[in-house]
């Protein structure tokens, strides 16, 4: 029990559920999901779509350990707890931002195409791309898988509907798009287990 | 200098510049239009990449800025008269590698430009903003790299902060020269405009003035053992930021205005097309384009002679008895717009007028008529009957036997009542 509070306080869970909080907050800003309800012409649907990269590098982030080196050097395997630490914070965050990105009445009248699916997807994507990027670059460099998902692709494909597979722009995808679905999952189960596995995440701030 | 050249060697931006070298050229490549090799297009390409090396650029220095502690680096602040100075150094060693990985990737598209004969040159004061972008981000990053310290949030604190800012910037209904003060370029270069260097120049001061702002001010220069140094310091800097704002201000932030190049290769004789050299690869196609249309307009005013391209997009002046076209783009349905654009302004589309309140059937009528007649003349389907099939848009019983008339039937027809289309009297009625 005293092992799994420390854990907890060494992660900052605290700070991460606030931050997917906010980050659901944010989502109710930006307006309806929907294009034809949306204000400034359905621009703020891209961006509550973009939302999730905030808790996913939250989540990342917070694996890496204030001891570390100490962890490392301990004979506690932490893998298990790693795991358990990323699903049981992307569960969380998940509650939130599908709650958020839920369409109202309004919305579902209008045939609103993108809303909680694709909120959750991309933050299943975003936080496994988070995750595979500790295990690469370390946990402070991290961020720069997700962020280079979400901004590259839109920067050389003009449309989502451009991209055949709609993976390179997942984030920009509709709630009915499979394909991303599933690459979505896949990175996420992927960095999951590759984070628990790999103690160098564990090396934040020594 | 020891100290500069230290920074550069313990910097992780070594990395970021190599990314950003390869960022730049690859998104360069990716913004080309196919069939057209452009120096504008590479440029837009690098513009569009500020975002992303704005990003990467304010991630990274944060996290250096939170790493540069220690014994050895807590004294140095005490050898300079400012005590931001040694900040300062840092912050250059830091930039460095990323300047220089931008850099790169102009250097490579030069030899690329000067291999493949790459039409037009990139504007020196355009590319300057755009490093002058990269260092703010930086400073930005950087500045709060330095308040940060080493926490767990700071790198991608920097780097998302930047992006939500840059998101805002696009969101808030703000005047147009006050986004341009913001460190993204995604204003796009066009090939036959006239730069406004004014603004360019503006940037350019007003993101260095706000780089070394931010740095005297994280860097502890307020101390009071530097207080006189630094408010000198600040008020050159202020000066200078002042005037950028208000050089960027005075031009709203635009970049560029319509000129015309006229830098033209001209082919064929009826009809006569001058191209823009950036675009000869257009004329077989186009040609062959203006040949169908004259030959199912032949006999009437709508006959094209001597085409020259429109390329400034709006206010064309072509030459004297010159029609002007404008092509955004070389592929198939891009000239099939040319055209199309082509026959709406010489034409009896230019006659129509569906902008009034008071719109009667007639006026539909008209409307819909001309349009069929322009879609059999160029084949691009602007009203939409194709895509529409299932729907009931007035005209297609009409629409569907226009389309089956060989150019020798329409021309026929056309010439008959080429004053009611061109004055957009026609009525459904009347088409065979």
């Amino acid at each position: 029990m005293i092992g799994s509070l420390l854990y907890i306080r060494t992660r900052r869970w605290v700070m991460v559920i606030v931050i997917s909080a906010v980050a659901a907050v944010m989502i109710v800003l930006c307006g309806p999901m929907n294009y034809s309800l949306n204000p400034v012409y359905g621009f703020l649907v891209k961006v509550a779509v973009q939302v999730p990269l905030l808790p996913a590098i939250a989540i990342q982030a917070s694996l890496a350990s204030p001891v570390g080196q100490q962890e490392i050097s301990g004979s506690r395997d932490l893998g298990t707890w790693r795991l358990a630490h990323v699903v049981v914070l992307t569960a969380i965050a998940a509650c939130f931002l599908g709650l958020a990105g839920m369409p109202l009445a309004a919305d579902v009248v209008a045939h609103s195409t993108q809303g909680s699916i694709s909120v959750i997807r991309n933050l299943l994507a975003l936080t496994g791309a988070g995750l595979i990027g500790s295990v690469v670059l370390g946990p402070r460099l991290a961020w720069l898988f997700p962020v280079t998902w979400l901004i590259v692709p839109f920067l050389f494909i003009p449309r989502p509907t451009a991209d055949l597979t709609g993976v390179l722009t997942l984030v920009g995808q509709d709630d009915a798009a499979f394909v991303p679905f599933v690459a979505a999952c896949s990175v996420w189960v992927i960095g999951t287990a590759l984070a628990s596995r790999n103690s160098r995440i564990l090396r934040g701030e020594d | 200098m020891r100290a500069y050249v230290l920074s550069i060697r313990h910097s992780s931006t070594l990395f970021l510049g190599i990314l950003i070298a390869v960022t730049c050229v690859s998104l360069a490549f990716a913004t080309r239009r196919d069939g057209l090799n452009l120096w504008p297009d590479l440029v837009t390409g690098l513009s569009q990449s500020s975002v992303y090396t704005g990003v990467l650029a304010a991630g990274f220095c944060a996290w250096e800025a939170g790493r540069w502690v220690g014994p050895a680096t807590a004294r140095m602040p005490g050898a300079f008269r400012i005590a931001s100075v040694a900040r300062i150094i840092h912050f250059v060693g830091v930039v460095t590698p990323i300047v220089l990985g931008f850099l790169a990737s102009l250097v490579t598209l030069a030899v690329y430009g000067l291999v493949t004969g790459t039409y037009g040159a990139p504007s020196l004061p355009w590319l300057l903003v755009l490093v002058c972008a990269i260092v703010a981000a930086s400073a930005l990053g950087y500045a709060i790299g330095v308040v940060g310290g080493r926490r767990w949030y700071v790198a991608p604190l920097g780097a998302v902060l930047f992006f939500v800012l840059y998101v805002l910037v696009q969101i808030l209904p703000l005047p147009y020269g006050v986004r341009s003060l913001y460190p993204v370029i995604l204003n796009m270069d066009s090939e036959f405009v006239r730069h406004i260097e004014t603004t360019m120049w503006g940037q350019i001061a007003a993101f260095l003035a706000a780089s070394a702002a931010l740095l005297l001010i994280v860097g502890g220069g307020w101390r009071r053992s530097s207080r006189k140094h630094f408010g000198i310091a600040i008020v050159v800097i202020g000066i200078i930021g002042i005037g950028g704002v208000s050089l960027v201000q005075s031009t709203n932030g635009q970049y560029v205005t319509g000129f015309n190049s006229r830098d033209f290769a001209c082919s064929g004789d009826i009809p006569e097309i001058c191209l823009n050299k950036g675009y000869v690869s257009a004329m077989p196609e186009l040609a062959r384009r203006f040949e169908s249309l004259n030959e199912k307009s032949e006999g009437t005013a709508l006959t094209a002679t001597l085409i020259e391209q429109n390329v400034e997009g709006i206010g064309d002046e072509p030459s004297a008895n010159a029609r002007s076209v404008y092509i955004e783009g070389i592929s198939e349905l891009d000239l099939s717009f040319a055209i199309s654009r082509y026959v709406g302004k010489y034409g009896g589309g230019a006659a129509c007028n569906l902008a009034s309140v008071d719109i009667d059937q007639d006026e539909i009528d008209q409307f819909f008529a001309v349009s069929i007649v322009d879609t059999w003349l160029t084949g691009y389907d602007a009203a939409g009957y194709a895509s529409n099939e299932n729907s009931e848009m007035p005209g297609r019983a009409q629409f569907e036997r226009f389309m089956k008339l060989t150019p020798a039937e329409g021309n026929e027809w056309l010439r008959e009542n080429f004053t009611a289309y061109s004055q957009c009297e026609l009525q459904l009625t009347d088409l065979p």
